[in-house]
């Protein structure tokens, strides 16, 4: 069949890798009783800067290190917002998604002295390749055209995943983690220092938006147009929910989405008598009847956005 | 209180953020403001061209001009009032603003509104213009016709709104022409972002559509279009020909189609040409109406005659062009010179598959 060719498998890890990261950094956040939907703020202010860095350094890597800057910056509002003056997460979140709209334009117009985009492309972040793999018959292109020939962050997202799951459930840290996720007053008697815990949990948060944002601009593209995160961050949001708040599910849910994605974009356009908005659904419907069918209900932390109030002794 | 007055603060920040976005020339007391579409500015095509109008209006008549960014559909009633207490004209961008602006002009009935790209016809205050997108299309489409090697051409449509779909409708008809002449089969892939600002998306159709083996992909996404570039640049260096080998002339294994501004210059040699809307001059000349007194309400359509249709003098990629295909385009353009009915592309079309269906190949085009 011509739809499912190895472009297609290659989209979808594409289209999945800003969204596994995201998604992850939604649950560093939500671990620790942070709501955080100011992930798409945070993933638009790391494309920019990843393409400023790049862009007055010539290196791409600089670039991610400034997205990860940006965003670790951003979730360091919001904790503050959220963990010290204990303020509402949506409001927190909400705002810091209007102001990255604001503050990226007005940067570009400063910065880059252009409206909406910038004009010359940058430095793009490499691409992995194993032209060597193709000589194994058979498997050899297909392995090669489908797992490589992406950037490198789409293997440290992986391994951020793998990372994220040992740390949660493997360590003293993640337990921590839960624990103020789930009943902070409990962690708190037991010496865990509560805010400390959320402090982490959402600037990690945002340095994994902003790394996802710098895959987007200097990873997929070369470039920074305003508004482009274009609703991944929610998308991240709900994979991390589908996923149940876990590291893997998580990843699952983001790379059936970018399938989703993938596979709409595949079908578009072959068929003239199916209408389009069919397909711009795709992806929507795709996700929500597999994960209502599979993954049955998810339950978030006990206390996730629920603002902890030390109780006076 | 002290968290309310911390979201004051955030906010406020926020406003600063954005007002200053919209840096204003200064000069004398007629002020036009404009308005974009959710795709805004920065799309190296549409919106851009409306604010290049704006400019030169600016710089020849000695007033002042502004823009507000639209970042959300629901923005624009809101943006377009705003603009319109401090404005004298309002420029409102696109086919998306259609019904806030039919809904705001009424509204400041001393304030002039110019509308691009869709019509209204009993609002004396509002002007619209519509472009004969067809016409530069079909232009492009035969260039592509006669260049594409694997016989598949594709077309990325931001959103499959009316004045974007005659661009897609008017592309398949050169097409269907260059077949009846040559018989040669080449065919079109037609996908939909969805969106006019997502860049990383129309790079994603756009390798889908080199999957299902197009070699050119004609814009028609703003911002979104963009993406296309990058994907032809990514292409064609996995098939070993730098950016830079093709501004040398070496010719790429695939093209990108410009729309509404000439985008030859984007990734130079990697375009194969633009079709115009030349959107500058028509903004112009409405402002300097306006600033006349002399702007007429109602519906203006504006094509090859006015200027304002036509593709790029392909300074790059001229070279790649078959002679057959050059004839064809001079015979091509000589008739809409002489605005010959059968190919005068409506602005407006909803289904580009069935227009082009419907569309026979002039005679006069032999």
């Amino acid at each position: 069949m011509e739809i499912l060719n190895t472009t297609l498998l290659n989209q979808t890890i594409v289209a999945a890798t800003p969204l596994i990261l995201a998604s992850l950094g939604g649950l560093y956040s939500e671990r620790t009783g942070v709501v955080n939907i100011g992930l798409e703020g945070m993933m638009l202010a790391g494309a920019f800067f990843a393409v400023w860095g790049d862009y007055i350094t010539g290196s791409p890597w600089v670039g991610v290190l400034f997205a990860v800057g940006i965003g670790m910056g951003l979730g360091l509002i919001h904790a503050v917002l959220t963990v010290t003056f204990k303020s509402d997460h949506i409001i927190s979140g909400t705002a810091i998604n209007i102001f990255s709209l604001g503050l990226t334009g007005y940067l570009l117009l400063v910065l880059f002295h252009t409206h909406g985009s910038t004009r010359e492309p940058v430095t793009q972040l490499p691409y992995i390749n194993f032209t060597a793999l193709e000589r194994i018959p058979v498997v050899g292109k297909f392995i090669n055209e489908v797992f490589f020939n992406h950037t490198p962050i789409a293997y440290i997202a992986l391994g951020l995943v793998i990372l994220t799951w040992f740390l949660i459930y493997k360590t003293p840290l993640g337990l921590h983690m839960r624990a103020v996720g789930e009943y902070p007053e409990a962690a708190d008697n037991m010496g865990i220092n509560v805010n400390r815990i959320k402090y982490f949990g959402v600037i990690m948060s945002g340095a994994l938006a902003g790394m996802a944002g710098a895959q987007l601009s200097i990873g997929v593209l070369t470039q920074f147009v305003q508004g482009m995160s274009s609703g991944r961050g929610f998308i991240a949001l709900a994979a991390m929910i589908f996923g149940k708040w876990k590291p893997f599910g998580a990843m699952w849910a983001s790379l059936l989405f970018g399938f989703g994605t993938a596979l709409a974009s595949n079908l578009q356009g072959t068929n003239v008598a199916i209408p389009n908005q069919f397909f711009l659904m795709v992806p929507f419907i795709l996700t929500m009847v597999v994960l209502a069918g599979i993954v049955g209900k998810s339950i978030p932390p006990a206390a996730d956005g629920k603002p902890y109030e030390k109780e006076n002794k | 209180m002290k968290k309310s007055f911390l979201g004051i603060l955030v906010i406020s920040v926020l406003f600063f953020a954005l007002a200053f976005g919209g840096a204003a020339v200064a000069k004398k007391n007629f002020s036009v403001i404009l308005v974009t579409d959710v795709g805004g500015l920065g799309d190296k095509s549409f919106n851009d061209a409306g604010w290049l109008g704006v400019q030169m209006a600016v710089k020849k008549l000695g007033i002042k001009g502004k823009f507000i960014q639209s970042m959300q559909q629901t923005d624009y009633i809101t943006n377009l009032s705003m603009a319109a207490q401090s404005a004298d004209a309002v420029v409102a961008l696109g086919f998306l603003m259609a019904d806030a602006t039919k809904k705001v002009a009424p509204l400041f009935p001393n304030r002039k509104f110019i509308l691009i790209d869709f019509p209204a016809k009993d609002i004396p205050n509002l002007a619209t213009y519509l472009f004969k997108a067809g016409q530069s299309a079909y232009l492009a489409g035969i260039v592509a016709s006669a260049v594409t090697k694997t016989k598949k051409l594709g077309v990325l449509q931001g959103m499959a709104i009316p004045p974007v779909v005659a661009y897609t409708a008017g592309f398949r008809c050169g097409v269907k022409t260059w077949n009846k002449l040559t018989g040669d089969h080449v065919s079109v892939i037609v996908k939909t972002a969805g969106e006019f600002n997502d860049p990383a998306k129309g790079k994603e159709l756009t390798m889908a559509m080199i999957g299902q083996g197009a070699d050119i992909v004609f814009n028609v996404a703003g911002n979104t279009g963009t993406g296309i570039f990058e994907a032809v640049k990514a292409m064609n260096k996995k098939a070993g020909i730098t950016p830079e080998d093709a501004k040398a002339g070496k010719r790429p294994k695939y093209f990108a189609i410009g729309v509404d501004m000439n985008q030859d210059w984007v990734v130079p040699g990697e375009v194969l040409t633009s079709a115009l809307k030349v959107i500058p001059n028509v903004v112009f000349k409405a402002i300097k109406d306006a600033y006349e007194g002399k702007l007429q309400g109602g519906v203006h359509v504006v094509g090859y005659t006015d200027g304002a249709s036509g593709i790029t003098d392909m300074k790059y990629t001229k070279q790649f062009v078959p002679q057959k295909a050059l004839a064809m385009l001079k015979k091509a353009e000589a008739l809409m010179k002489k605005n010959a009915k059968e190919l005068d592309f409506p602005p407006f079309v909803k289904n580009d598959a069935e227009f082009a269906k419907n569309w026979q190949v002039p005679a006069s085009m032999k």
